[in-house]
């Protein structure tokens, strides 16, 4: 298990003042799984990942702990530490594939590059598992794409040579950045299946950040929901989708595009819009938003609390956990 | 539910569009061939590079087909300066289809700077089309870069209902917009349809966007027509394999109807 | 491929730089430095009109005066002129004819570069072409067979000037008009019957200012320095006008023994070109462009 706790992202202001971003978010991924971290815009996600990477801006504060699975504790605020796993137990796909890539030098190159400048492979190995990966990748002629620039390669081809990339050193987390935004629907699907099969194969946590709940709902086996820079509800996809705790996840669900949707008929939509940092709710961050808002969720923030499988931070968590237990 | 006129407001005439490339002739669409009726929506789907951005230009009137005719209310489309086009656009990124120097208000009211109204008349229009789209009046001095992406998408909105349009091209105009926001678009433009009454072409990779939005469905593949169906019919059996294609591919990636039922049984 | 989503700042982004423009910090050096040179140079003239004597008062008891001596702060010339007295009444001149010269240069260019993006096609072949051949004529050759022809004189100077800098503003507003032109914003303005004209004027000049602020101020530059060169091989300025080139013209036989002829308006020449490149990269830096073809 590769396990993030209490993570906490701030911005430091001149003057002294920081202001919140992140607040308390902590996760675990089991080698060969996938996370799902879903949330709309300004919701964290990507704050809590470049955090966990230690890529965050010079500007920021973070806080927290990353534990890895042989049982080293890393401080995320030591950001050289974190760093200097970077490419090695931990890695990441960021949203453009391209941008990951050099143009001056050749895919094959590039692969074998960081594990043997880091010692961990000879030239003859690390080929051989550029060789393998690219084909799990679904590369068929794994020789020609090695002599490709980056250039050369279409969006898809791109994103499968990135995700080989990070998979080379066989870190124990990798995290995917919206991975399929830029692709197109075929694409996508595809890639993210191998993605799946490859993680499972190299027992590869994997987490994947998106806004799309519909990729996520085919991909991820856990699922972990943010919402102004907190969690509100962390439990496996299965029970997440089908009998979800609290009523934004429940929100979101009914509000994803779907084919099933009766033609020229209204969406249901989340009225309203995220908060801006700074002006996060002082009870429940999304009471303003929320169907069965009250006066307690207005008062007190509920703290995030085992419900079923998982967690939930909402004042109705018992109510949850008894529906759940009537459809049974 | 929309009742279309006799008339169809678009008629695609057997049309192709040839561009001369580096190296040869490059074949973006080959005769298609389909019509609309006044108030009805068709969904154009197809992967990249399958001829929905040419058709979208043809139709607009920015360039005219090779060959064969598109034709917006009898009359061939062409944009012409000095003259309001009956066929009106929403784009996909659309902060980009915003002139970033002006306000808002004024973007908006470009359309009626042919109008003979006062500039007062024209302020007040500017304001109502605000508030239909659901954003504050007050702020139509501001610019662009106030605004977040759905906002501006309703500024868009706005702008092409000025020029009280027969017939709405909608470029792919949820794609770059966040989850949550998609729907919302979406309401508007089924709202304002039903209100004023304008046919709409909806070009979308997006199926899902397309089964609410869409009377039909076009699917186009290497600038032709694979199939051109109605839309209840197309996403319960699509008559072509390539549909098929599409529609099973959306179907991995999109939520499960299951779960969705389980939703709404709570 | 695919669809694409623009990459915008995100929100906490916004907000961290929010406070640090705030007014009253000082962020661009680069402007401020420029702007203080030339504020210190006018100082100069506005001292030297009300405090010096008159510049072309030839004083032929006090040729090649030294620095300091008989009154005379930076010296005289061969002729006795003084040499701060000449320093203090050309720059306002040379700055007079940068400003002409910028301001007609890139007129001219302006509406040669939106006319060459914006309408493509013939038109733009044949701007471009007339653009290379501007560019294939050496300028100072150029100068040399005009002045032969049309003779000498500060407003012939301003316009052969003009005549070559024009084209890196032709060039620069052609590129970003052509960009302007593939933005959606500018076929919804087609669409909603806008005139070119104001299109033109509404979209795409307001998209060019910056950058040709920029190179107006990076051109002055260049325009101080040929103005000073035409004048000290006598084709610019004349007396009773009074340029920076044309002192250091008459210095230049006896540099040996009255540097300061040469060197103090040299040294003036220097300070206007360090002005005119440090206003130029601070607007480009304030801006926030990425200007390549700068000449």
């Amino acid at each position: 298990m590769t396990a993030v706790s209490g993570l906490g992202v701030a911005l430091r202001r001149p003057g002294g003042e920081t202001l919140p971003l992140v607040e308390d978010v902590s996760f675990a991924v089991a080698p060969g799984r996938i996370l799902g971290v879903v949330g709309e815009t300004g919701a964290g996600k990507t704050l809590t990942m470049r955090a966990t990477l230690g890529l965050s801006a010079p500007a920021l504060a973070v806080t927290g702990h990353l534990t890895l699975p042989d049982g080293d504790v890393v401080d995320l605020a030591d950001r050289a530490a974190v760093r200097a796993l970077l490419g090695d137990r931990l890695s990441v796909v960021l949203q453009d594939p391209l941008g990951m890539l050099d143009p001056l030098f050749r895919v094959g190159d590039q692969l074998i590059e960081g594990v043997c400048r880091a010692g961990r492979m000879t030239s003859g190995e690390a080929r051989g598992r550029a060789e393998r990966l690219l084909e799990a990748m679904g590369f068929v002629d794994v020789a020609a794409v090695q002599r490709l620039f980056p250039h050369e390669l279409s969006g898809g081809m791109a994103q499968r040579v990135a995700t080989a990339l990070a998979m080379m050193a066989r870190p124990s987390l990798l995290v995917l950045d919206e991975p399929t935004s830029a692709l197109d629907a075929s694409v996508r699907v595809e890639v993210m299946r191998l993605v799946r099969q490859l993680a499972a194969e190299e027992r590869i946590g994997v987490c994947l950040v998106s806004h799309d709940l519909g990729v996520i709902s085919h991909f991820a086996d856990a699922l972990m929901v943010m919402y102004a820079g907190r969690v509100l509800e962390a439990r496996p996809a299965d029970e997440a989708l089908h009998a979800p705790a609290h009523p934004y996840t429940r929100a979101l669900i009914a509000s994803s595009p779907s084919l099933d949707a009766p033609r020229r008929r209204p969406l249901p939509v989340i009225h309203g819009a995220p908060p801006v940092p700074g002006t996060w709710p002082g009870g429940c961050v999304f009471e303003p938003r929320c169907p069965r808002a009250a006066d307690r969720c207005r008062g007190t923030r509920p703290a995030l609390e085992p419900s079923g499988a998982g967690t939930v931070a909402c004042h109705y968590r018992h109510d949850a956990e008894d529906a759940r237990h009537v459809t049974a | 539910m929309s009742q279309p006129d006799d008339a169809p407001i678009l008629a695609v005439q057997d049309v192709s569009r040839r561009y001369s490339v580096r190296g040869g002739v490059r074949q973006a669409l080959r005769g298609v061939t389909f019509t609309l009726a006044a108030n009805a929506t068709i969904a154009i789907v197809g992967e990249s590079g399958a001829g929905k951005s040419t058709l979208t230009r043809l139709i607009a009137g920015f360039e005219r087909p090779s060959t064969g005719a598109v034709l917006v209310d009898g009359a061939p489309a062409a944009v012409a300066p000095g003259k309001v086009a009956p066929v009106q656009m929403v784009f996909q990124h659309p902060a980009e289809a915003l002139n970033r120097f002006a306000s808002v208000g004024a973007s908006i009211g470009e359309p009626l700077l042919r109008a003979p109204i006062s500039r007062p008349e024209r302020q007040a229009r500017v304001e109502e089309l605000l508030g239909m789209v659901g954003i504050d009046p007050a702020r139509a001095r501001d610019r662009p870069r106030a605004f977040s992406g759905g906002q501006l998408q309703r500024i868009v909105l706005a702008r092409a209902l000025a020029a009280e349009p027969r017939l709405l091209v909608c470029d792919e105009p949820t794609s770059a917009l966040d989850v949550s926001v998609q729907a919302q678009i979406v309401n508007l433009l089924l709202e304002l349809q039903e209100a004023k009454r304008f046919a709409c072409v909806l070009v979308t990779h997006d199926l899902a966007v397309a089964r609410v939005l869409a009377d039909e469905v076009l699917v186009l593949r290497d600038g032709a027509v694979a199939e051109h169906t109605p839309a209840d019919a197309f996403f319960e059996e699509p008559r072509s394999a390539y549909g098929h294609d599409l529609l099973r591919t959306t179907a991995a990636q999109t939520l499960n109807a299951p779960l969705r039922a389980a939703e709404r049984v709570k | 491929m695919g669809v694409t989503m623009p990459q915008t700042a995100p929100a906490w982004r916004r907000l961290a730089t929010a406070r640090r423009r705030a007014p009253g910090t000082r962020r661009n050096g680069n402007l401020t430095a420029g702007l203080t040179i030339l504020g210190l140079a006018l100082l100069i003239s506005a001292v030297g009109h009300f405090a010096l004597p008159d510049p072309l008062h030839q004083d032929l008891t006090a040729s090649l005066a030294a620095p300091g001596t008989g009154g005379h702060l930076l010296g005289t010339d061969p002729l006795g002129r003084d040499v701060f007295a000449w320093i203090a009444a050309s720059v306002p001149l040379s700055l007079a004819i940068a400003v002409a010269t910028v301001c007609l240069s890139s007129v001219v260019g302006v509406v040669v570069g939106i006319a060459a993006g914006f309408m493509g096609g013939v038109v733009d072949a044949l701007l471009m072409r007339l653009v290379e051949l501007s560019l294939a004529i050496p300028p100072l050759l150029l100068f040399l067979s005009a002045s032969a022809i049309v003779g000498t004189g500060t407003l012939k100077l301003i316009l052969l000037v003009s005549a070559v800098s024009w084209v890196p503003y032709a060039r620069i507003v052609r590129t970003q008009v052509q960009l302007e032109r593939r933005r959606p914003s500018i076929a919804a303005a087609r669409l909603a019957g806008l005139t070119r004209r104001r299109i033109v004027v509404r979209h795409i000049v307001p998209s060019i200012a910056t950058f040709v602020l920029v190179l107006a101020s990076l051109q002055a530059g260049y325009v101080f320095l040929w103005e000073a060169s035409l004048s000290f091989v006598g084709l610019g300025v004349q007396p009773p006008q009074t340029s920076l080139g044309f002192l250091m013209a008459q210095g230049r036989l006896t540099l040996a023994v009255g540097w300061w002829v040469v060197v103090f308006p040299g040294a003036m020449l220097a300070a206007l070109l360090l002005a005119a490149n440090l206003v130029g990269d601070g607007l480009r830096d304030k801006f926030g462009l990425d200007l390549e073809d700068v000449r």
